[in-house]
């Protein structure tokens, strides 16, 4: 039970990891990337490509992840910044599928979907497979709190309220003189970076990595956390992606009370849950369990002056 | 006799009124003219009465029948026909077609269509031609034409003549005036060309602050030497 | 070279009625409904009920699969999207995303992930002059034909086409002007459900059918739309014949593996040469 536990908290601290740099994107700046598992992806197999391939050390690995995960959010973003949201959330969700077939075809750098297998792992040789896998859930935590400090700290600066206009209005920071496509590009290009970043703590903590392990469901669960949060709140996203996994997990027991199902049926049952419960959380609380503390200047301005007649 | 009948009408889009108490009477053949300052809500007045702007108190009646618990679609259905200032054609469509898909659930689109292309004769010659591609004055009687393919009671016109030149507005107003007569049809006309509406309208109501601070005959109206005091809301 | 004209034809037939729908539905409520292929391989799967177990015909398998996604397109709009009309394209693009996922997964849950094809009668191909096409290609190629040209003829002759049309213009003048428009919105959504359940048949005559069809053809059916502009059946038509050209190229010439790259690789030079697409009209957006 224990290390059923543990295993619980280092994925939740993943996916917490991922939901705040997607909230970078998209709650504070309004972003929609809908490529969370492209960027995520991106960075397991380079740092496992650093650590296996080239047999650099961890750090190394985790650093190669960062600026891969870094260029490819510019290459994406210089693509489709300057078209509307939408079409930024197709190119975005292109940018994953086609990085997933790249992963899948290429043998000779990721072994396909037979799966690529990472010793290097981000702790000190040579523990206890209990110490190894608590230690791993440190590094696991201590990197999603300096995250989360880091978002927050953003989100409180006068860059994280530039952010914000961004988001609300185009044309406002503009008369104010700032460069949005600036802005927006390393909002962008700092929230792929992390993911990337998450993806190398993931790979070395599972140690095999396959094509499928970045796919739709995983993205689903990260916009999940960061709208059941609140977009645009941190501490929203800490509570969002601890709700998800648990509810994901949680559902997990479900499965022996339903003797009449079997696991490919039960497997569909539970995304069907989060997805429902996806829709319906948009549907009847889109500003989510912690809404955002800061009052959108549209909803402001509507309170003070009535509607031209 | 009377057709559109207002009774200390309250009007607004959110939680505070913007027309307040206002009383009118239009019978059929008249033209009624709606001047005032920006902002007096002259627009939102037109706008309660087709169903797009919400009306919060008062009586709003056509042929005595109430109009507040309809729809835009069913108000328009009723008689009481709304022309929007800006977008009041469908720019994908060929004239004809907006013409056509205005007289909805008719069995007689042909007859009413050559109805209207008697009444505004100009619209044969482009009548082929897709509504965006027109010209300002073009699309405003297309726009006119639309509303008068559902063989409206009272027509409501929110500014005709925005964005024509000088020599258009006159034109359209005299078309709007003898398609009162012609039609036999209530016109309550918003317009910004306050001297050139009152030439042409029967009444006149000058609104201020979202109340009539003056009515009557339009030509007495306009003739009165505190009327640009009026109109432009400094009334003392 | 003539084998891959045949081929194009064949994968375009089958988007085409799907890129038809997405347009449909974008130019009546201004977003991009990801669920497409969830609710194409809903119908896929309703055509095999009534084929394979019910034994039914084919064609009846396919008006049925029609009627299913007609009204569970309906029903998706009236539970999910018609509350959450006015949000932004990026919210309604996540929760057709998510609703995508959820039709996919109660396929998955009801069928299984075993794949499974239609009971056809076994048929020699027909060939002329050294050219060898199967009568199924020849059948989906004319009934996908068939299909938009209805459509493009109901959009273009009919009043309640015309209202259709009237409503994607400008909805607020639409109801100014009496058209009932909620209902014509109606119609215009089991015009496209309709169009999304015959993809989803002419689908599983050229493939089998598993829940994984979902994203195998959302994305070729989004691509072909947007290359068709967004504005016309015969836009997405012809979006769904260069989207097809490309795969088979990429197939010929480049890498099979990386087929499911082409409709996100043509996507991406559209956006960049021409955001308003090939065809149709620059489209307003907010």
């Amino acid at each position: 039970m224990d290390s059923y536990l543990v295993a619980i908290l280092t994925v939740a601290g993943i996916y917490l990891i991922l939901a705040l740099a997607l909230n970078l994107q998209f709650g504070l700046t309004g972003l929609i990337n809908f490529g969370v598992v492209g960027f995520y992806g991106l960075g397991a197999y380079a740092s496992g490509i650093a650590t296996e391939t080239f047999h650099a050390p961890f750090l190394a690995g985790l650093l190669a992840a960062l600026i891969i995960g870094a260029i490819a959010g510019a290459l994406v973003a210089l693509l489709s910044l300057r078209l509307s949201g939408d079409f930024l959330a197709i190119v975005t969700l292109g940018f994953a599928e086609t990085i997933r077939l790249v992963f899948n075809n290429e043998d000779w750098l990721t072994h396909g979907p037979s799966g690529f297998i990472i010793v290097t792992r981000p702790v000190i040789a040579g523990l206890s497979r209990t110490a190894t896998s608590w230690m791993v859930l440190g590094v696991i935590l201590l990197a999603a709190l300096l995250v989360l400090l880091l978002m927050m700290r953003l989100a409180d600066t006068p860059y994280g309220r530039v952010l914000r206009a961004v988001r609300e209005d185009d044309l406002v920071p503009a008369t104010l003189g700032k460069n949005i496509f600036m802005y927006r590009l390393q909002a962008f290009v700092l929230g792929s970076a992390i993911m990337a970043g998450t993806g190398s703590l993931y790979a070395h903590y599972v140690q095999t990595i396959t094509p499928d392990n970045f796919t739709t469901p995983v993205a689903i669960l990260v916009w999940m956390s960061v709208i059941v949060g609140g977009a645009g709140n941190m501490k929203g996203t800490v509570l969002g992606a601890l709700a998800v996994v648990f509810i994901y997990e949680g559902t997990r027991f479900i499965g022996p009370w339903l003797t009449m199902l079997d696991a490919e049926q039960i497997s569909a049952l539970r995304f069907i849950i989060i997805g429902v419960a996806l829709i319906l959380m948009i549907r009847f609380r889109p500003e989510g369990l912690l809404p955002e503390a800061y009052q959108r200047p549209a909803e402001a301005a509507s309170r003070i002056t009535p509607s031209k007649g | 006799m009377t057709l559109l009948v207002l009774k200390d009408l309250r009007a607004g889009y959110g939680a505070s009124d913007i027309v307040h108490g206002v009383n009118l009477e239009l019978v059929p053949g008249k033209m009624i003219a709606l001047v005032g300052p920006n902002g007096a809500g002259k627009s939102t007045l037109l706008k309660s009465i087709a169903g797009v702007a919400n009306v919060t108190g008062g009586v709003l009646e056509l042929d005595g029948k109430n109009l507040i618990p309809l729809q835009p679609s069913g108000r328009a259905q009723a008689g009481a026909v709304f022309m929007p200032q800006e977008r009041n054609v469908f720019r994908t469509l060929s004239v004809s077609e907006n013409l056509a898909v205005s007289a909805w659930g008719c069995r007689d689109i042909a007859a009413r269509r050559d109805e209207v292309l008697t009444l505004l004769p100009t619209i044969r010659d482009y009548l082929r031609k897709r509504a965006g591609g027109l010209s300002g004055g073009q699309r405003q009687m297309v726009g006119l034409g639309m509303a008068l393919m559902s063989r409206p009671r009272v027509l409501l016109v929110d500014e005709p003549t925005a964005g024509l030149s000088p020599l258009l507005v006159g034109e359209m107003l005299d078309t709007l005036r003898q398609l009162a007569a012609s039609a036999n049809l209530g016109i309550l006309i918003v317009e910004q060309n306050a001297r050139a509406a009152l030439q042409r309208a029967d009444r006149a109501l000058v609104l201020v602050d979202g109340r009539v601070v003056r009515q009557g005959d339009a030509a007495a109206l306009a003739d009165e030497p505190d009327f640009g005091a009026l109109f432009f809301g400094e009334a003392a | 070279m003539i084998q891959m004209i045949i081929n194009t034809l064949a994968s375009a037939a089958i988007v085409a009625p799907a890129a038809v729908a997405f347009t449909l539905v974008f130019t009546l409520f201004r977003y991009a409904n990801f669920a497409v292929g969830g609710f194409v391989t809903v119908g896929a799967f309703a055509a095999w009920t009534i084929n394979v177990p019910l034994g039914c015909p084919l064609w009846v398998a396919g008006l049925g699969a029609m009627v299913v996604c007609a009204s569970a397109f309906a029903l998706s709009d009236r539970l999910v999207f018609r509350a959450l009309r006015g949000r932004s394209g990026g919210t309604l693009l996540l929760v057709s995303i998510a609703l995508s996922f959820v039709l996919e997964n109660i396929m998955r849950f009801i069928y299984g992930a075993q794949m499974k094809g239609f009971d056809l009668p076994l048929t020699g191909p027909i060939t002329i002059w050294d050219v060898r096409i199967t009568r199924e290609t020849v059948a989906v190629v004319s009934v996908s034909l068939l299909a938009i040209l209805v459509v493009g003829a109901i959009l273009i002759l009919t009043p309640i086409g015309r209202a259709l049309r009237a409503v994607a213009d400008n909805p607020s003048l639409a109801s100014v002007r009496g058209l009932p428009v909620p209902s014509v919105e109606v119609f215009g959504i089991a015009v496209a459900g309709a169009m999304l359940g015959l993809s989803g048949t002419l689908v599983g005559v050229d493939l089998s059918i598993d829940p994984n069809l979902n994203w195998a053809v959302t994305i070729p059916i989004i691509a072909a739309a947007i290359v068709g502009g967004l504005g016309s059946p015969i836009g997405a038509a012809a979006g769904a014949i260069l989207i097809g050209a490309a795969e088979e190229l990429t197939v010929a010439f480049l890498a099979p593996t990386y087929k499911g790259a082409v409709g996100f690789a043509v996507i991406a030079l559209v956006l960049i040469l021409r955001p308003q697409g090939l065809l149709g009209d620059k489209v307003d957006r907010k």
